[in-house]
C-alpha cells in the first residue's frame, strides 16, 4: 500500500520500523523536537490548585489507610510492624516512599499527600509525553494527549488525591512505554536489553507499590497476547515481527505474573489475600456471565452525589469524549484492517490496539462485577477508567492526532474552538476531581476548627462515640491530620449509632443538613457543652441511672 | 512506500514460552505440606511371631524388640517393644525390662501388623517423657521404621502429643504421679479446651512442630491427689474467635482420683472409667480411637466439683503475669452439707467481662460487667438437683489473684466468693425456685437468667433498654425473657421474680404465701402448669410482694372466669376477690416472717433450712382465698362483687369495686360501715390505714391532649432541626387507664395529618401527665399540629416552619475556603492553558511546509 504524501496520516504511519529495515545506529527515539518544557506548567497548575483550595485540609477516604500504614513504618522502623492495626497489604512501596520523605523532609504523612503528592502529576505528563510520543511519533500530538489525558476527571482525581497513584499511574505508563520501545528495538540487543531491564523494573515497583494495580495491568497484558493470537490467527497481519511481538509479550505477562506470585507469597505475605480476590473476582465473572440474576446497580449512587445528574454528566464530558471517540477510531481502524485487508502498520500501533482493547474488555467485566458483587467495593470500573484512559487517549493520539493538527495549522477558528473546549474542560475536570461542593454533595474538605473541636472532644471525652456528619467526611479528616480517635472513642458517621449521645454539628454540617434535606441529629437538642464559633459539641442528657 | 512485510501471521510461539508458562503453573501447584521423610527400604521388619528379638545394628551395636500380645480391642492385639538401650540382655524375664524409661513402644490393634499408636518414652534430667505420634495421613495406622538401632516414625515429621512428669510416672506408693505436662501439636479436644473449636480455628492448629495447647497437672504435696489443673491455648489465635483459650480446675476439696484401671500398659494411654460424678474422679488418660489409629482426646472425667472452681476463659493467659480471666472465672462449687457425697450444695457461676474486654461489645464497654448465677440446693436432695437460684447483674470488678503454680490470674478468690456474691451491690436480680418439679442439672438454674442480650449496653450507660422490657409480665404471658436464638420461659414448676436491687440481694419468707421471695422484687410469676399460674407484684415498692392473682387458661390467650382471684396485703388490711366474692381482714405487718441473705456457708444453709422449716405452710394457688384463713379477727365478706384496677395509693390502696344486682354483706364482726347506702354499680375504694375505707363513685375514663406546645430555643422552628412538642394528658375521670395511645400529629402547609410519633401511657384517675415528642419540619411555612390520645384530638395550633436560609453557592465557597489563591490559580490556568497549545501553531505550520517540500 503506497499513502499519499498529501495524505495528513502519512505523518503518523511513517514509522522507522515500518518504512525500512533499520541499518546503522539505531534511532532510539520518536522523531520530534526537543521536550516542551511549558507542558509542564498545565500539570504543575492542576497541581496547585488543587493543594490550595481547601488550604490543604482534605479527608480521603483511601488515604488513611495508606497514611496510616506509613506512621507505624516510621515509628517502628519497620514496613510490617508485628502489631500495627494498619498494614497496607497491597504492597510496601507506597508505606515505604512516605517513611522516606518524612525522613528526609520532616513533612507529616498526611502533608505530604496532600500537598507535596499532587505536584508529582508533573512526571505524569513527562512520561505521558514520551509515551504519546513513541506512539505517535509526532511531539504536537504527544502534548494533545497530555493534556487530553490530565483533563480527564476520573485520571485526574486518582493522582491528585494523594494515594498512591499517582505512582502507579506513572509506573504504569512507563512500563507501558518501555514494552513498546523493546519491540520497536528488538533488532538491537543492548538497547533491548537496557528496555526489559527497565520494564521488569518498572514492573516490579509497580508491583511493589500496589499488587492490585499490577495484576490489572498484568492481566491486560495477557489478554493483548490472546486478542493478539487470535488476531493472527484468523487474519493476516502485516508487521514483520508479529510472532515476537506475541512471544514478547507471552514473556512479558508470564514472567509479571511470577513476579506477582512470588511476591504476594514469598516477598510481602500481606499481600496473599490477593489471591483470594482475584480468583474470586474470576469466579464472580463466570456467575455473572452465565445467570441472570438482578443486582442493585452500583452507579445509581451518581444521582446522590451530584446536586443532578446533568451536572455530573457536564464535569465527565472529558470522560465520555475520549470514550466515545477512541471507541470511534478504534472500530474505524479495526474495520478498515479487516474490510480493506490492511493490516498494522506498525508493532506499536498493533500494541496500541491490543491495549485499548484488553482494557475495554476489563471495564467491561468490572461493570459486571460491580453489579453482581461488592467483592472489589462496586467502585472496579472507577479504578480501572484511568488506565483505560490512557491508552484511549493514546488512541486519539495515534488515529486523529495527524487530522487535528492539519486542522489546526489551517484554521484560527479551529484553534479558538480547542480552545474554548479546553478551558472548560479545565474547569470542569477540577470541579469533578476536587468534588467541587457548590456541584457536588460528597464533600472532602474540613474547615481548621473543626478539626480543633475534634481534637478537643477526643482529649476530654473517654469511650465515647461521636456522630460527626452524614458521611466520612470529618472523621477522614480527623484520622489523616489528628490520627485515629483515642480514649476508646468512635467517631460516628451516616445514621446516628444507637449508642451515640454526643453529637458534633458545625457550620458545614448544618450546611450539608440543608443541602442534602436530611435533619440534624435528634442529640442535638441534648446540653451544649463545647462550641468553638464553628463547631458545637452536644450531649444528650442522661436517661437511666448508668448514663453519665 | 511498500507497507506489507514479508512475515504474516506467526506460525507458533517459541517453546520457551511454553515451559515458561509451565513453570509458573507448577509453582501454582506447588502443595503446602511438610515434606515427609522417605521410606528406607533397607529398613529392618521384626518378625513376628518371636518374643525377642534381637536386630544387629553393625558396629557391634544392637537393640532388642519385644513381642507382647495383649487384648485391649480385640482378643488378639499385639505391642512391640523396642529397647535401644539393650535394658533387657541381662534381664532374667524380658517382660519384666520393657520400661517406660526409654523404650519405644509401638501399638497394633488386631495384631495386623499396623502400628495404631507409638510412644517413644525417654528421660529428660529427673523428668519423664513420653512422645506420642498417631496416624496423619488418614490411613488408620503410623509409619515408621527400624534402621541403624533407632526407631525411625516417617509418619509425620513431628510428634502429636507430648507428656513429661516431674520424677517417674508412678509415685513410691504405686499411685500416678499426677505432676504432668501435657503438651498437644495440633488439634485434638483437650478437657475443656477444643472441645468446641471452629473448623477455621481448627484448621490453624497444625501439627507443625510447635504445640498449640498445653494441659498442667499439680499434685504439689505428691499424695496422689492433684490440687489444680489448667490448660491453655498457647497458639495465637485472633481474638476476633470466641474460643476458649484458659481452663482451670482447683480441686479445692481435694478429691482423690480413682486408682488407674483398664489402661493399655501405660497408665496415661487408654482406661476403662464410669461416667464420673465429679472432676478428678479419674485420673487424666489419653482416650484413642483404635480403629482409625487417632488420639482422640485427653481429659480426665466427671462433672461438676463437688468442692472446687473452675475457669473458662475466651482470653490468653501467660505464664509468670497476672492474666485478666473472663467469661466463667469462676465456675465453683461447694460442699455446703459438708457431707462429701460427690454432689455440690451451692454452685456460683460468675460471668465477668473486666473494663474494657474485647469480647464485650467490641472492648468499648469502660466498666467491669458481672453477671452471677446463684444456686443451691436447700434439701441436699441425692440427685444433683436445685431448688433456688438467684441472677445478679452489676458493675463488680476482680478482686483477688489466684495463683496456680506459674499461673496467676484475676478473679474472686474461692473461698470468699459466696460471701462477696452476698456482700456486693447489685443493679438487678431474678429469683428462682423450683416449687414443684426438681430442677436437675449440673451448672444451676437457668430459667430466668440475670442478664439479658444487651445489658451491658445498658449498664454501660450506652442505651435505655433497661431490665423491664425483657422482663415483661402480662396476664397472659408467663414472664420470660429472650436470650440469643432462645426464648427462655418460666418452666412449669418454676417461680421466678425479678427487681432492681441497687444493694446486696436478701431474701424474705412471705407470710402471706409462706414462699422465699427476693426482697426488691417487683414482680413475678409461678408457672403451676402451661395453662395456670400465678402472678404477683409489689405494687408499693416496699420491697416486698403485695399482691397476687391466679390466673387458669383456656387457651395461651383465654381466661377462664370473668377475672382472676385475687390476694392483696396492703397497709393494714388482706383482701380477697374471687368467684363474686369480696373478702378482707386485718392484718398483721410486717409481711416478712423472717430475712437474711442467701446461704453462703454450712451454717448459713443450715440455718435457712430450720427457718423455712419453722414457718412452713401450705399455700394453695387455686384457692387464694385459703390464706385468710391463717390470720385471726373478724372478717367482712361480699357476696356479688368484685375487685379489680388495685393499686397502691398515699399508704394505703385502692382498688375498683363492682357491686352487683343483689349483693350481700357478712360482716362477720368486721367493718362495713363504709358499705352503708351502697346500690349496685361501681365505686372507687380507698383504704390508708388508721382511718379504714373510702368510698367514691367511679367514672369512667376520660382522657383529653393539650395543644402541642414547642419548647424551641428562641420561640423558632427551623426546617430539618429538631424540636422537642409537649403535651399535657388529662385523666377527667376517677377510673385508670392502664394504656392510652397518644400520637403528635402534624400537616404541612399543602398536605394532610401524618403521626410524627406515638407514645403508649399509663395514666391514673383524676390525674394528669405530660410527654415530650420530637418533630424535624421537612419544609418551611404554616403547619398544623395537634395531638390525640385515644380517639380524643385536641384543637389545632398553627405552627410556623422558618425555612431559613438557602444554601447558596457563595454559602458553600466561604465555607470551604478562606482564600483567594485558588481562584487566582484557577484563572491562570485557563488562561494559560491555549498558550500551551496553540503557541505551536507557527512551528507546525514550518513543519507542515518542509513535510510537503520534501515530498
Amino acid at each position: 500500500m503506497i499513502l499519499s504524501r498529501q495524505d495528513p496520516r502519512h505523518v503518523e504511519e511513517a514509522l522507522p520500523e515500518a518504512t525500512a529495515p533499520p541499518t546503522g545506529r539505531p534511532r532510539v527515539s520518536a522523531p520530534s523536537s526537543r521536550f516542551p518544557l511549558e507542558i509542564l506548567v498545565f500539570p504543575a497548575g492542576l497541581a496547585a490548585y488543587f493543594a490550595t483550595r481547601y488550604n490543604g485540609i482534605v479527608g480521603q477516604n483511601d488515604v488513611i489507610y495508606l497514611v496510616e500504614a506509613a506512621r507505624a513504618a516510621i515509628l517502628s522502623g519497620r514496613v510490617v510492624p508485628d502489631d500495627a492495626q494498619f498494614i497496607y497489604s497491597s504492597g510496601y512501596g507506597f508505606t515505604a516512599l512516605l517513611a522516606f520523605i518524612n525522613t528526609v523532609s520532616g513533612l507529616a504523612p498526611a502533608d505530604i499527600t496532600a500537598l507535596l503528592q499532587p505536584f508529582l502529576v508533573v512526571i505524569i505528563a513527562v512520561v505521558a509525553f514520551a509515551l504519546y510520543r513513541e506512539f505517535s511519533a509526532d511531539a504536537w500530538s504527544a502534548r494533545l494527549g497530555v493534556v487530553l489525558l490530565l483533563l480527564q476527571p476520573e485520571f485526574l482525581f486518582a493522582v491528585l488525591r494523594g494515594t498512591h497513584e499517582i505512582y502507579t499511574r506513572t509506573l504504569l505508563m512507563l512500563a507501558f512505554l518501555l514494552l513498546a520501545r523493546s519491540v520497536r528495538l528488538s533488532e538491537y540487543p543492548r538497547l533491548l536489553a537496557l528496555q526489559v531491564a527497565l520494564f521488569y523494573t518498572a514492573v516490579y515497583s509497580l508491583i511493589s507499590i500496589n499488587v492490585f494495580f499490577a495484576s490489572s495491568y498484568i492481566a491486560a497484558l495477557f489478554l493483548a497476547v490472546t486478542g493478539g493470537w487470535l488476531w493472527a490467527r484468523f487474519r493476516r497481519t502485516t508487521v514483520r515481527t508479529a510472532a515476537s511481538v506475541l512471544e514478547r509479550l507471552a514473556l512479558a505477562s508470564a514472567s509479571c505474573f511470577v513476579l506477582v506470585y512470588l511476591f504476594m507469597e514469598h516477598i510481602y505475605p500481606p499481600a496473599g489475600q490477593h489471591w483470594r480476590i482475584i480468583t474470586q473476582t474470576a469466579t464472580q465473572i463466570s456467575q455473572v456471565v452465565f445467570s441472570v440474576e438482578e443486582t442493585t446497580n452500583p452507579y445509581s449512587i451518581v444521582q446522590t452525589l451530584w446536586i443532578n445528574q446533568w451536572i455530573y454528566l457536564t464535569l465527565t464530558t472529558a470522560n465520555w469524549l475520549v470514550l466515545l471517540a477512541s471507541s470511534g477510531l478504534w472500530l474505524r481502524r479495526t474495520w478498515r484492517w479487516m474490510r480493506y485487508g490492511e493490516g498494522p502498520a506498525t508493532a506499536g500501533r498493533w500494541l496500541l490496539w491490543l491495549f485499548w482493547a484488553a482494557f475495554a474488555a476489563q471495564g467491561a467485566l468490572a461493570i459486571l462485577v460491580d453489579s453482581s458483587s461488592d467483592l472489589l467495593g462496586k467502585n472496579a470500573q472507577h479504578r480501572l477508567f484511568p488506565s483505560f484512559a490512557t491508552v484511549a487517549v493514546g488512541q486519539i493520539v495515534v488515529e486523529a492526532g495527524g487530522w487535528l493538527r492539519a486542522a489546526h495549522v489551517r484554521s484560527l477558528s479551529v484553534r479558538a474552538a480547542t480552545a474554548c473546549i479546553l478551558m472548560f474542560l479545565t474547569v470542569a475536570a477540577l470541579a469533578k476531581a476536587t468534588n467541587e461542593p457548590t456541584v457536588g454533595n460528597r464533600w472532602v474538605f474540613c474547615r481548621p476548627e473543626e478539626l480543633v473541636a475534634l481534637r478537643w472532644t477526643d482529649s476530654h471525652l473517654v469511650t465515647t462515640s461521636l456522630w460527626t456528619d452524614y458521611d466520612e467526611r470529618l472523621k477522614t479528616c480527623g484520622e489523616l491530620y489528628l490520627g485515629q480517635p483515642t480514649h476508646n472513642n468512635v467517631w460516628d458517621t451516616y445514621a446516628v449509632e444507637p449508642e451515640t449521645r454526643d453529637v458534633l454539628i458545625t457550620e458545614v454540617t448544618r450546611l450539608r443538613s440543608k443541602r442534602l434535606a436530611l435533619p440534624l441529629p435528634d442529640p442535638v437538642v441534648g446540653l451544649r457543652v463545647y462550641d468553638n464559633g464553628t463547631a458545637e459539641l452536644y450531649h444528650q442528657r442522661s436517661l437511666t441511672p448508668f448514663q453519665r | 512506500m511498500e507497507l506489507s512485510g514479508s512475515v504474516t501471521s506467526p506460525k507458533r510461539l517459541h517453546p520457551i514460552v511454553f515451559i515458561f508458562l509451565a513453570l509458573v503453573l507448577g509453582i501454582l501447584l506447588l502443595p503446602h505440606r511438610p515434606a515427609k521423610a522417605a521410606e528406607s527400604v533397607t529398613s529392618t521388619t521384626p518378625e513376628v511371631g518371636l518374643p525377642l528379638q534381637r536386630i544387629e545394628c553393625g558396629g557391634g551395636r544392637h537393640l532388642n524388640v519385644l513381642t507382647l500380645d495383649a487384648s485391649w480391642l480385640t482378643d488378639h492385639d499385639r505391642v512391640l517393644v523396642v529397647d535401644p538401650a539393650g535394658d533387657m540382655d541381662n534381664a532374667a524375664d524380658p517382660r519384666s525390662a520393657a520400661d517406660f524409661v526409654n523404650d519405644t513402644w509401638i501399638f497394633d490393634a488386631k495384631a495386623d501388623g499396623r502400628a495404631e499408636l507409638i510412644i517413644t518414652f525417654a528421660t529428660e534430667g529427673d523428668h519423664s517423657v513420653a512422645y506420642l505420634y498417631d496416624d496423619r495421613d488418614g490411613d488408620g495406622a503410623v509409619s515408621y521404621t527400624i534402621r541403624d538401632c533407632q526407631v525411625r516414625i516417617s509418619e509425620w515429621p513431628f510428634w502429636h502429643a507430648r507428656v513429661e512428669a516431674i520424677g517417674p510416672w508412678l509415685l513410691p506408693s504405686g499411685e500416678m504421679n499426677m505432676n504432668l505436662t501435657m503438651q498437644i501439636d495440633g488439634n485434638f479436644r483437650g478437657g475443656e479446651l477444643g472441645s468446641v473449636w471452629p473448623e477455621v480455628v481448627a484448621s490453624r492448629l497444625r501439627n507443625d512442630g510447635k504445640p498449640d495447647t498445653e494441659w498442667v497437672i499439680r499434685d504439689v504435696d505428691y499424695d496422689g491427689i492433684p490440687e489444680f489443673a489448667y490448660g491453655r491455648l498457647i497458639t495465637d489465635i485472633s481474638l476476633g474467635f470466641g474460643i476458649g483459650r484458659l481452663a482451670v480446675m482447683a480441686n479445692e476439696g481435694r478429691h482423690r482420683p480413682r486408682i488407674p484401671a483398664g489402661y493399655v500398659f501405660w497408665p496415661l494411654l487408654g482406661g476403662a472409667y464410669p461416667p464420673g460424678n465429679i472432676i478428678f474422679d479419674s485420673p487424666p488418660y489419653f482416650a484413642v480411637n483404635w480403629d482409625t489409629g487417632r488420639l482422640v482426646e485427653f481429659l480426665p472425667h466427671g462433672y461438676p466439683f463437688e468442692h472446687g472452681y473452675g475457669v473458662n476463659s475466651l482470653l490468653p493467659a501467660r505464664l509468670g503475669e497476672v492474666n485478666e480471666a473472663n467469661f466463667e472465672n469462676p465456675m465453683a462449687y461447694y460442699d455446703l452439707a459438708n457431707d462429701k457425697d460427690g454432689r455440690p450444695e451451692l454452685h456460683i457461676r460468675l460471668a465477668h467481662f473486666e473494663a474494657y474486654d474485647p469480647f464485650k461489645h467490641r472492648g468499648r464497654l469502660r466498666d467491669p460487667i458481672s453477671d452471677v448465677r446463684f444456686s443451691w440446693n436447700q434439701r441436699n436432695s441425692p440427685s444433683p438437683e436445685w431448688d433456688y437460684k438467684i441472677g445478679l447483674v452489676g458493675l463488680a470488678g476482680l478482686p483477688d489473684v489466684a495463683r496456680l503454680g506459674d499461673l496467676s490470674f484475676r478473679t474472686v478468690a474461692y473461698e470468699r466468693l459466696p460471701q462477696w456474691v452476698v456482700s456486693t451491690p447489685w443493679s438487678w436480680a431474678t429469683f428462682v425456685a423450683a416449687e414443684s418439679t426438681p430442677y436437675v442439672g449440673s451448672e444451676g438454674i437457668y430459667d430466668l437468667p440475670g442478664e439479658y442480650p444487651g445489658a451491658e449496653l445498658y449498664l454501660a450507660g450506652q442505651n435505655e433498654d433497661g431490665p423491664e422490657r425483657h422482663y415483661t409480665m402480662s396476664a397472659q404471658t408467663p414472664i420470660s425473657t429472650d436470650v440469643g436464638e432462645r426464648r427462655y420461659i418460666m418452666s412449669p414448676g418454676l417461680r421466678g421474680e425479678w427487681g432492681r436491687l441497687n444493694g446486696p440481694p436478701r431474701l424474705y419468707l412471705s407470710g402471706v404465701d409462706r414462699k422465699l421471695h427476693l426482697f426488691g422484687a417487683k414482680a413475678g410469676m409461678w408457672t403451676i402448669s402451661e395453662n395456670q399460674y400465678v402472678k404477683y407484684e409489689d405494687l408499693n415498692g416496699d420491697g416486698y410482694i403485695d399482691l397476687w392473682s391466679y390466673w387458669a387458661l383456656v387457651r395461651a390467650e383465654e381466661q377462664v372466669n370473668d377475672g382472676p382471684s385475687m390476694l392483696i396485703a396492703l397497709g393494714d388490711r388482706i383482701v380477697h376477690s374471687g368467684n363474686n366474692r369480696v373478702t378482707w381482714k386485718n392484718f398483721p405487718t410486717p409481711l416478712a416472717l423472717f430475712e437474711m441473705p442467701p446461704p453462703i456457708d454450712t451454717a448459713s444453709w443450715h440455718e435457712l433450712g430450720r427457718r423455712l422449716e419453722e414457718h412452713a405452710g401450705t399455700f394453695q394457688p387455686d384457692d387464694l382465698g385459703s390464706a385468710l384463713a391463717r390470720f385471726p379477727g373478724p372478717q367482712t365478706t361480699i357476696r356479688g362483687a368484685s375487685i379489680r384496677d388495685v393499686r397502691a395509693d398515699a399508704g394505703g390502696f385502692r382498688f375498683v369495686l363492682t357491686l352487683l344486682e343483689g349483693f350481700q354483706v357478712a360482716a362477720d364482726g368486721g367493718e362495713d360501715a363504709w358499705l352503708a347506702g351502697l346500690g349496685t354499680g361501681s365505686y372507687i375504694v380507698r383504704h390508708e390505714p388508721g382511718s379504714g375505707f373510702h368510698v367514691d363513685r367511679l367514672t369512667p375514663a376520660d382522657v383529653l391532649p393539650s395543644v402541642p406546645a414547642a419548647f424551641s430555643e428562641g420561640g423558632a422552628i427551623q426546617v430539618l432541626e429538631p424540636v422537642q412538642m409537649g403535651i399535657t394528658l388529662r385523666n377527667s375521670g376517677t377510673e385508670d387507664v392502664a394504656a392510652v395511645k397518644v400520637s403528635l400529629m402534624v400537616a404541612p402547609p399543602e398536605g394532610t395529618w401524618r403521626v410524627v410519633e406515638s407514645q403508649t401511657v399509663e395514666l391514673r384517675g383524676a390525674s394528669s401527665t405530660s410527654l415530650t415528642f420530637t418533630w424535624i419540619p421537612s419544609e418551611g411555612g404554616v403547619w398544623r399540629i395537634q395531638a390525640q390520645a385515644g380517639e380524643r384530638v385536641s384543637a389545632e395550633e398553627m405552627v410556623v416552619v422558618l425555612a431559613g436560609p438557602s444554601v447558596l453557592p457563595v454559602a458553600v465557597l466561604l465555607a470551604t475556603t478562606h482564600a483567594v489563591l485558588p481562584v487566582i490559580i484557577l484563572l491562570l490556568l485557563v488562561a494559560l492553558l491555549p498558550p500551551i497549545i496553540l503557541a505551536q501553531s507557527r512551528s507546525l505550520r514550518d513543519t507542515s511546509a518542509r513535510s510537503r517540500g520534501g515530498e
